[in-house]
């Protein structure tokens, strides 16, 4: 009857040991999980420019005195 | 052998793998010679867009009265124009490492910016001529199109990040009539979105 009760134990104890290392090997620290996230830019701008300068006006009536016929 | 002998060293038999396989997973040590290992880095996105061009001047001139002067930085001409033509154009650049969609559009609209009656800006973008592949996909501005204050799509399939070809030309056609005058200027805005 001892020795029952001493394999009883024995047994236990090497089914814990044994579902140990299996979890131990199943589990694998070294994995990584990773995310993304979307990426968007900050507005960038830019100029274009133009000087428009007053147009130039024919005056008819800066002629020359005596060049009339 | 009594079975319950043999149970005993069977179970012995698995405490002593079972230790072995414990001690090498928490001590890290290795028993084989020839073992592999794998060294990992994630470089995240980044997005970037950067005028390398920032500004397009047409310079100074008057309009010959009665027309409208029309200045294309494209062709580098000025119809009723007595300035200078202009041949340069803003030139955008992808700096990050993920191709984007573009949109572009102005801070003013076209009366704002050049003032008159009817004034008219227009824009055209294409892939700078040595980087062919740079913009795909949807482009309002594939030809001169009215560019205004709502952003419209340029680069709708992508605005590509490789160095060979992540830069655009952005030329600009401006129609300034007759009755418009000073200094004017207007900002483009960029938006660039992961695509």
């Amino acid at each position: 009857m001892e020795n029952k009760k001493r394999v009883t134990v024995l047994v236990i104890i090497a089914l814990i040991l044994a579902v140990t290392a299996i979890a131990l090997n199943a589990t694998d620290s070294s994995s990584e999980v990773s995310t993304t996230a979307q990426a968007n830019t900050a507005p960038t701008g830019a100029v274009i420019g133009v000087t428009i300068l007053p147009n130039e006006v024919e005056d008819k009536g800066a002629e020359v005195p005596g060049a009339q016929a | 052998m009594k079975s319950e002998e043999v149970i005993s060293y069977v179970s012995i038999a698995v405490i002593a793998i079972s230790l072995f396989f414990i001690g090498t997973e928490l001590t890290g040590f290795v028993t084989t010679y020839n073992d592999t290992a794998e060294v990992n880095v994630t470089i995240d996105a980044s997005a970037g867009i950067s005028f390398s061009t920032a500004i397009l001047d047409f310079g100074s001139g008057a309009v010959t009265p009665g027309h409208s002067a029309v200045l294309d930085s494209n062709a580098g001409t000025g119809t009723y124009w007595s300035g200078s033509n202009t041949s340069s154009q803003l030139v955008l650049e992808n700096i990050g490492n993920v191709n984007l969609t573009l949109q572009l559009k102005t801070n003013n609209t076209a009366t704002q910016f050049i003032g008159g009656t009817n004034p008219l800006v227009q824009a055209k973008v294409t892939n700078k001529s040595e980087e062919p592949g740079a913009c795909t996909g949807t482009n309002a501005f594939d030809d001169y199109a009215e560019i205004n204050t709502t952003l419209q799509t340029a680069c709708g399939g992508a605005f590509a990040y490789e160095t060979a070809y992540d830069q655009i030309d952005i030329n600009f056609k401006l129609t300034i009539p007759s009755n418009a005058l000073g200094t004017r200027t207007t900002l483009i805005t960029a938006v660039g979105t992961d695509a």
